[in-house]
């Protein structure tokens, strides 16, 4: 009927508290949208960077035992479908010595196999880059940025670099102590590390461990010879990494019983990291059934029967995302709240509206509208300003996304500040991402609570006798 | 014998309140019969049924027994036999109201209180198809009511007598069949109180409304053309003008 937009427009339009319920739900649609955003841009960031610096699937060994067998491992995962590249590697906790003492996690890698199952070309930094960096603390790497080859990764480990960098801090001196002719091996250094004094280009580093095999106390001299930028602040801070044959000997992982050394595991990747779930069960199932072949006819090489454990990159951060997932839904409930408490607006408008129009309802009723008529004009109140105000605060939700860097960069004209410091986020832009299941997350609560909010006033004011309601003083 | 046809008649209505366990007998055998273009008034002391009766014949109301029956163009319907939907299009329809205390919209110009049953009674559609036509027979019977050129005004603006010219207007707007009056010039001065009298019946003449008005004021009762005295909840007296 025609009497219900009629008069829905002149109730609403003609009063200021209407607005304030629009502009209340807007509010809470505007934030949750863009808390949202940004969360979810976030969170994707996070995960293209844990995805970047950690290979798609890891295969490891138990703690105490690690694993042995390199080559043959390497090859058994190399023969399953849909793997590209495979990278063994050591990783270990080491205290290091230089100004003072601090801990980290020392990783032992195949350079040039690194390369291929990671994106650590992308993360070694040039000398020039590495000047640019520690000059700004809020400086990171351009996303247009070349990689390394990675034969230019490898020379940061090789001979050359090593004496380049003694030579750097007058350590190749005979005064030093150290050789130039055999230089201590090579480490690269997060730039956090170099950014916060604690280590620096060309500085000999003393780093002491224990050996998994031996049980031994372990102490060996290495040369800082590189850095990198991974975006992740730990570990740019805390991870050191080395020449895998270097660890090994640092770290004495000889095994006389199986003649061989040990590795902590190996990194793998595959052609779409999305499979990473599949492509793990395979590599799972390949590596056991070749460990009970050996088992049961044991051959010239075998793998030694030990626990194994493949997990995907997703996997091997699970805590990290679930958190993040979980902040995620811990905001958006909060924001709900306030688009409950706007919803609780409607109700109370409508409710008075039912009240201050009673007379109304009792005239309308005798002219010829039914119940459902009634109901249907204070629902469409109460949605109309609700799809207001979910329409408002969605288009400047959808601004503030699109325009979110300009107005970060704008806030910190004004104030000085930064919202999202890029020192601890390495977002030399705020990442923000809106996803249809977020809108979605957001559309339909708020929908939901202005359908509540307007029905029950409406069934109310359906419900009224029209012939008290005309006697309504 | 030149017989007119009858637009609402009612057999034994009864109306009976309960509160608080005790029963009130409002209404207590009306029989009715009024035929099309009559003007009849219902007279009677402040609580004797003149307005449940109203509110009964105006189907806001349902009967404690007894029947109404409309008799509209093509069938005659009883009040029993429709849904709370069926009431709802029929009262709309067929039916007028004027209430004492005009019940104008404030949120609506004259114009738009006058279309308002127009509204009700219609489909968006339909209304959009028919909307000049029925603007311009609301402008009508504005003029009627004497007040052409104030179309945009607010109800508020108007005084007493001209809202409830208005009312009338808006009461005739789906041109219907009856048009039920509840004490309309109950709340007017008695100059007022003329001018709305002269209204109804030149109405009833010109437009050949049929009005049922429901009043304790004599004059009023005067100019119809059939008073009924009510008392107790009964008709005592049927007189003709």
């Amino acid at each position: 009927m025609r009497y219900h937009p009629f008069l829905t427009r002149r109730y609403l339009l003609r009063r200021v508290i209407p607005y304030a319920a629009v502009l209340g739900v807007a509010f809470g649609v505007f934030a949750l949208i863009s808390v949202l955003a940004v969360m979810g841009g976030f969170k994707d960031e996070m995960r293209e960077r844990i995805r970047g610096s950690l290979s798609h699937i890891t295969v490891v060994g138990g703690p105490q035992q690690g694993m042995v067998g390199e080559d043959l491992l390497l090859d058994e995962i190399g023969a399953v479908d849909h793997v590209e590249a495979s990278a063994p590697f050591i990783e270990s906790l080491a205290i290091y010595k230089s100004q003072g003492l601090d801990y980290c996690q020392l990783r032992g890698i195949v350079p040039e196999l690194e390369c291929e199952v990671g994106e650590f070309q992308r993360y070694v930094l040039r000398d020039s880059e590495i000047r640019n960096l520690r000059a700004n603390s809020f400086a990171s790497l351009p996303d247009d940025r070349e990689p390394m080859l990675s034969s230019e990764v490898s020379e940061f480990f090789s001979i050359h670099r090593r004496r380049q960098m003694l030579r750097r801090l007058g350590n190749g001196t005979d005064e030093s102590g150290f050789s130039g002719e055999s230089p201590p091996q090579a480490l690269i250094v997060g730039i956090e590390a170099l950014r916060h004094y604690r280590l620096q280009l060309g500085e000999v580093v003393q780093l002491s461990s224990y050996s998994p095999v031996t049980l031994e106390p372990v102490v060996q001299n290495f040369i800082v010879t590189g850095a990198f930028q991974s975006g992740t602040y730990e570990q740019d801070l805390r991870w050191i990494y080395a020449d895998i044959r270097a660890v090994q000997e640092f770290l004495d992982l000889w095994e006389d019983e199986t003649g061989d050394s040990r590795i902590s595991g190996i990194a793998v990747k595959i052609d779409d990291y999305r499979n990473a779930s599949g492509v793990s069960d395979l590599i799972d199932k390949r590596i056991r059934k070749r460990i009970a072949d050996d088992r049961d006819n044991p051959g010239a090489e075998i793998l030694p029967d030990r626990p194994i454990l493949v997990m995907t990159w997703e996997q091997q951060r699970s805590t990290l995302l679930q958190a993040v997932d979980i902040e995620k839904r811990i905001v958006a409930t909060m924001m709900m709240l306030v688009i409950a408490f706007a919803s609780g607006m409607i109700f109370l408008i409508l409710t008075l509206m039912g009240i201050e129009k009673t007379r109304d309802i009792g005239v309308l009723r005798s002219l010829g509208a039914t119940r459902n008529g009634v109901i249907r004009l204070f629902l469409g109140q109460g949605l109309l300003l609700c799809v207001s105000g979910v329409l408002l605060g969605s288009t400047l939700g959808w601004l503030l996304v699109e325009n979110i860097n300009a107005v970060h960069d704008g806030i910190y004209d004004l104030t000085g500040r930064r919202l999202f410091p890029p020192d601890v986020y390495y977002l030399s832009k705020i990442p923000a991402v809106l996803s249809w299941q977020d809108y979605l997350l957001v559309l339909v609560p708020t929908l939901s609570f202005g359908f509540l909010g307007s029905i029950i006033p409406a069934m109310w004011a359906a419900k009224r006798d029209p012939i008290e309601a005309l006697h309504h003083e | 014998m030149n017989e007119k046809p009858t637009v609402i008649e009612a057999t034994g209505l009864h109306r009976h309140f309960s509160s608080q366990g005790v029963e009130l007998k409002v209404l207590r055998g009306i029989d009715l019969h009024v035929e099309k273009g009559e003007m009849v008034a219902v007279l009677g002391l402040s609580g004797v049924g003149k307005s449940t009766l109203l509110n009964l014949l105006g189907l806001l109301d349902t009967p404690s027994a007894g029947k109404i029956f409309y008799h509209t163009e093509d069938r005659v319907i009883e009040a029993s036999t429709l849904t709370e939907n069926e009431r709802a299009a029929l009262r709309s329809r067929f039916i007028g109201f004027v209430f004492q205390f005009f019940h104008l919209l404030p949120d609506l110009d004259l114009l738009e209180n006058v279309l308002l049953p127009a509204m009700v009674s219609r489909s968006s559609s339909d209304f959009r198809r028919e909307r000049r036509q029925l603007e311009a027979r609301a402008r009508e019977l504005i003029e009627h009511v004497g007040l052409t050129g104030r179309e945009k005004q607010a109800p508020n603006t108007l005084s007493g007598g001209e809202r409830q010219r208005v009312a009338i207007a808006r009461g005739l707007m789906n041109d219907p069949a009856l048009l039920l009056c509840d004490e309309p010039s109950g709340n007017l001065d008695s100059v007022t109180s003329e001018k709305i009298h002269r209204l109804f019946k030149t109405l009833s003449k010109t437009l050949g409304t049929t009005i049922l008005t429901v009043t304790h004021d004599p004059y009023l009762a005067a100019r119809a053309d059939r008073r009924l005295t009510m008392v107790d909840g009964r008709f005592v007296k049927d007189q003709e003008n």
